[in-house]
């Protein structure tokens, strides 16, 4: 049964022969926006995979275009969007949606367009996106980066994917993705302390590290050398012994300003 | 020493000039603390200003 409820996402702007209609539209740019608006109500994989049926149509005005939607789906739709609308921000989304929003909303800023939503709950326009608008999704929080690990490994091998675990006094556990090569070169590493420099992915608020992989094993020398020390000092101190007053050096060093 | 519960700290350039000029007054005083990071296992750091500043 044809459900009655709906959402309407209206999409206005200029062309240049006048004001946009479905006429103007390819095909394509249907198919993208259609691909979009699933995505925004059904953002996560399982959502998708028991989604109700949508059925679709298009009615002139600029674009008008309606999804028509189960009551329930449509009641859910409309509360989020609004408070997303009234907030001014899409931090309420799921990821995958908040991206659909950035989307339409860089659109928005580049060709003058404006999305309008309204549905069979509500009636009336309860978020509009638009030039003046900022519904831009959040950034990652997951960042590249490179870093040492020390620590204990005490796994490596795989056969399909080769890796190494290393128990790290900071990071715990971790598994780092490294070549057969990398893991069979040099001396056995297994139950040894070891330095690694690695890259991969670190998140900002946690500062959990994922998908990190082995650029190199590093030479760590665990155990404090004094001689090699007094050694490193002794020939450092034939040249600062040149420098009279250390502080104005570096004072200068810093362009003058060591405040 | 005070003992002071810490898990890394971030060295300067004026220590590491300290550190590694065994004339400075200062000297001493900067080795004893270089030595306690490394029995007290605390992760020592330094940043790429202090390593080009040096």
């Amino acid at each position: 049964m044809e459900s009655s409820d709906y959402i309407s996402i209206t999409v206005t702007g200029k062309t240049p022969d006048g004001y946009l209609n479905p006429k103007d539209i390819d095909i394509s740019e249907t198919k993208e926006f259609i691909s979009d608006v699933e995505i925004l109500l059904f953002p996560t994989k399982s959502e998708k995979d028991v989604r109700p049926k949508v059925s679709y149509e298009v009615k002139e005005g600029s674009v008008k275009n309606l999804f028509f939607i189960p009551a329930a789906n449509a009641i859910m739709f409309t509360a989020l969007l609004s408070e997303v609308g009234k907030q001014g921000s899409t931090n309420l989304l799921q990821p995958k949606a908040s991206a659909i929003l950035d989307k339409w909303q860089k659109k928005a800023y580049s060709s003058g367009r404006e999305y309008s939503f309204s549905s069979s709950i509500n009636k009336d326009q309860f978020i509009k996106i638009t030039k003046e608008t900022k519904f831009i999704a959040p950034q990652s929080d997951w960042v590249n980066t490179t870093l040492y690990l020390y620590g204990e490994i005490f796994e490596e091998g795989g056969l399909s994917k080769s890796n190494l675990h290393i128990l790290t006094d900071r990071y715990g556990k971790l598994t780092v993705d490294a070549t057969k090569e990398q893991l069979t070169s040099g001396t056995n590493k297994l139950y040894n302390t070891h330095g690694l420099w690695v890259k991969g992915k670190q998140n900002l608020q946690t500062g959990v590290l994922k998908d990190i992989t082995l650029i190199d094993f590093l030479t760590h020398n665990q155990n404090y050398d004094e001689l090699v020390l007094n050694m490193l000092i002794d020939k450092a101190s034939i040249n600062w012994e040149k420098i009279k007053d250390k502080d104005a050096w570096l004072d200068e060093v810093r362009g003058g300003n060591n405040d | 020493m005070i003992d002071i519960d810490i898990k890394s700290i971030m060295l300067d350039t004026s220590f590491c000039i300290r550190l590694m000029d065994k004339n400075d007054e200062l000297h001493q005083n900067a080795l004893d603390y270089f030595k306690y990071f490394l029995v007290e296992k605390i992760s020592v750091h330094i940043s790429t200003i202090a390593i080009a500043e040096y």
